[in-house]
């Protein structure tokens, strides 16, 4: 699909992804970071604090992270090289722990010429994170803004 | 939430940094990774990618609230590049009506490049 073939009417989405919160993958976001709650990196932390597994920062679950980003881009049409990331919106309903199973899909829910400086367009999108009991775990919504288009 | 927090530094932000978190988030973005791809595409080198500046404002905000694992709403703008080498300064401000607050993040240089507005949830 090239960028033409895209329509990106909002309300279009991408498939839908599963994936498993990996504690690897946690601890090893939270060591590049430096961030010092232990609930984060250590097991025996979190689970005297009660959580089952590593608690991921809300940082780590963010919907790319479920929807592979080169998905999202090419899906709607994206061009990667005047793509910047410009805002994102994070509702948390429950702690996200290692071993947690998401699914998602991304929703295109706007699109929007730039308002001020330079010219481009501003895509919004929305993905909703839900357990295997389909219970919405994180809303997380974030917009692009694609220079120059 | 009211009291006012103390301002902390992060970084200096290192390349292997910035690829140890492109590989946990599964983010391939050649604009993170690759300097020679990211200066063809018009910037001077990789971008740092807004992850880490997020994840940072996230311990911030937690330290500050006490509260990190789902009772918060939170809203984050990326109002500027930020580059490998950067230290960001984050800066929190309770609100007058309590219950939120609202962080900065600036560069060495002194220029915003993040703003959060937070509240916690009553539910």
């Amino acid at each position: 699909m090239s960028a033409r073939d895209v329509t990106r009417q909002p309300g279009d989405a991408t498939a839908q992804f599963s994936r498993e919160i990996m504690r690897g993958d946690v601890q090893r976001f939270v060591a590049a970071l430096g961030l010092k709650n232990p609930v984060h990196h250590s097991v025996d932390a979190a689970r005297a604090a009660g959580f089952p597994d590593v608690v991921a920062p809300i940082s780590y679950v963010l919907g790319f992270s479920i929807v592979p980003r080169d998905v999202k881009l090419h899906h709607f049409g994206v061009d990667e090289t005047r793509a910047v990331a410009s805002e994102f919106t994070f509702d948390l309903r429950r702690p996200i722990c290692a071993g947690d199973v998401l699914t998602a899909r991304t929703i295109l829910v706007d699109v929007a010429a730039k308002a001020t400086g330079k010219p481009g367009t501003i895509l919004s999108f929305e993905t909703a994170a839900r357990d295997p009991d389909d219970g919405i775990v994180l809303i997380a919504r974030d917009s692009i803004i694609e220079v120059g288009a | 939430v009211n009291t006012m927090p103390p301002t902390r530094v992060f970084g200096p932000i290192a390349r292997a940094d910035i690829a140890a978190i492109c590989q946990a988030t599964a983010d391939a973005s050649p604009l993170h990774l690759d300097e020679a791809f990211a200066r063809a595409a018009g910037h001077p080198d990789v971008l740092v990618p807004g992850t880490m500046l997020m994840g940072w404002l996230g311990e911030y905000i937690a330290d500050w609230t006490g509260l990190t694992f789902g009772s918060l709403q939170w809203r984050v703008k990326l109002t500027g590049p930020v580059w490998p080498g950067d230290r960001l300064i984050i800066e929190g401000q309770p609100s007058s009506t309590g219950g939120a607050g609202s962080v900065e993040v600036r560069n060495g240089e002194g220029r915003i490049v993040g703003k959060a507005n937070f509240e916690v949830r009553d539910d």
